[in-house]
């Protein structure tokens, strides 16, 4: 600038100067924080995790449901819920599980009270789950249901990413 | 440098509401009072008096402009990280949830594991790994343990068959654990099996998960 300023622009200069630098500033620390809480977490990953979440809860839940009144429906809930080795061997198996649900009913129904992934791979499009469920069977004799019991079990679940979401490709329990 | 060409006091005065360093008003004193007078302004100050308000116009907008953008990344972040999709950093952030789930499964095993043989030793090895209203929940479980287990001559072991994350916010998490305990007492000649399904509230103090609440489910 050519001109000596007088006093009060220097001032007002001054001012304008110290605030756009300490808006930068602010400016970049916010912006730092913000690339830093996001870092690593791509939403696919997001997606990824809550939808194998959600594929687990419900899904372990529909695994352990029957009603020996409608076996064909149920069987088909069951093969919906599954993918891979676990749907291969509910195909191989339908005949067996119909013959014993016509031979010896057995009601079952299943609360979900606490889900967890215990892996996750995105890229894979794979994951595996842990589930607290209570499972509460009865015996269903001459139409009639016997009392019914019910068993805490801890389930453990691989899943895998389909072209319909996420579904359960294998399933087992840990002792109780 | 006269003292009242500082910009220190210059900032000060904003405070205090003086007109004198309103933007507009500062140039409503150069234009209007300060021409007739001041030896410190040329003859040709008009174009210069617009060029330098225009200069603080510029520097004021690009000031507020990114003061602005600093309030906005400032509430985004804050929104993402409490409620959004940062919210929960479980298997997200994959070393972190490594982190969580060695730590805390390992705490876990020492919590709830004694030997009546190394039971001072079991309760400072405990108490190293637990945190906030939990440590009160271990004192009132181990007191009747340290009264009864040498004479019982009581071992118990816990381990971890299987752990899930379900919630990794910050410095707190929540996990889903699957327990088996193995108890004997007096020798080996009875042998107690328990299988639990836990729910564990943990929060990292120091850089390390502690135990922080334990529920059954």
């Amino acid at each position: 600038m050519t001109a000596r300023m007088s006093t009060p622009w220097r001032i007002v200069l001054g001012f304008a100067i110290v605030l756009a630098v300490g808006a930068l500033g602010a400016a970049g620390w916010f912006g730092y924080r913000w690339y830093d809480a996001a870092q690593g977490t791509s939403p696919e990953a997001v997606q990824a995790r809550d939808g194998a979440l959600k594929a687990a809860r419900q899904l372990a839940v529909t695994l352990q449901t029957i009603d020996p009144g409608q076996p064909e429906q149920g069987l088909d809930s069951w093969e919906a819920a599954a993918t891979g080795d676990l749907l291969e061997q509910l195909r191989r198996d339908r005949g067996k599980y119909l013959e014993q649900l016509k031979k010896s009913p057995r009601s079952s129904t299943a609360t979900e009270l606490d889900t967890a992934l215990t892996e996750l791979d995105v890229s894979s499009g794979t994951a595996a789950a842990i589930i607290a469920l209570d499972v509460t069977q009865s015996a269903v004799v001459n139409q009639r249901r016997a009392p019914a019991t019910v068993r805490q079990l801890r389930v453990k679940l691989t899943l895998s990413q389909t072209d319909a979401g996420w579904k359960i490709s294998g399933t087992s329990l840990l002792p109780t | 440098m006269s003292p009242d060409s500082r910009p220190g006091p210059a900032v000060d005065t904003v405070g205090t509401g003086d007109p004198a360093v309103d933007t507009a008003g500062a140039a409503a004193t150069e234009t209007v009072v300060e021409p007739a007078g001041s030896a410190e302004v040329r003859p040709a100050g008009s174009a210069e008096t617009e060029r330098r308000s225009r200069l603080v116009l510029l520097i004021g907008m690009v000031a507020v402009l990114l003061l602005a953008g600093a309030v906005l990344l400032g509430v985004a972040r804050h929104a993402a990280v409490t409620n959004g999709p940062l919210a929960n950093e479980a298997f997200v952030d994959a070393p972190e949830t490594a982190e969580l789930i060695g730590q805390a499964t390992e705490a876990m095993k020492t919590v709830y594991s004694y030997d009546h043989r190394s039971l001072a030793a079991n309760e400072q090895a405990a108490r190293a790994v637990i945190t906030g209203p939990f440590v009160e929940e271990f004192g009132r479980v181990f007191e009747p343990v340290k009264q009864l287990a040498p004479a019982q001559q009581a071992v118990l072991t816990t381990t971890v068959a299987a752990v899930g994350v379900s919630l990794l916010q910050g410095d707190r998490a929540r996990l889903l654990m699957m327990v088996d305990q193995r108890g004997t007492r007096a020798g080996n000649q009875q042998i107690t099996g328990i299988t639990g399904r836990l729910v564990v509230d943990a929060e990292r103090v120091d850089g390390r998960w502690k135990i922080a609440g334990v529920t059954e489910e």
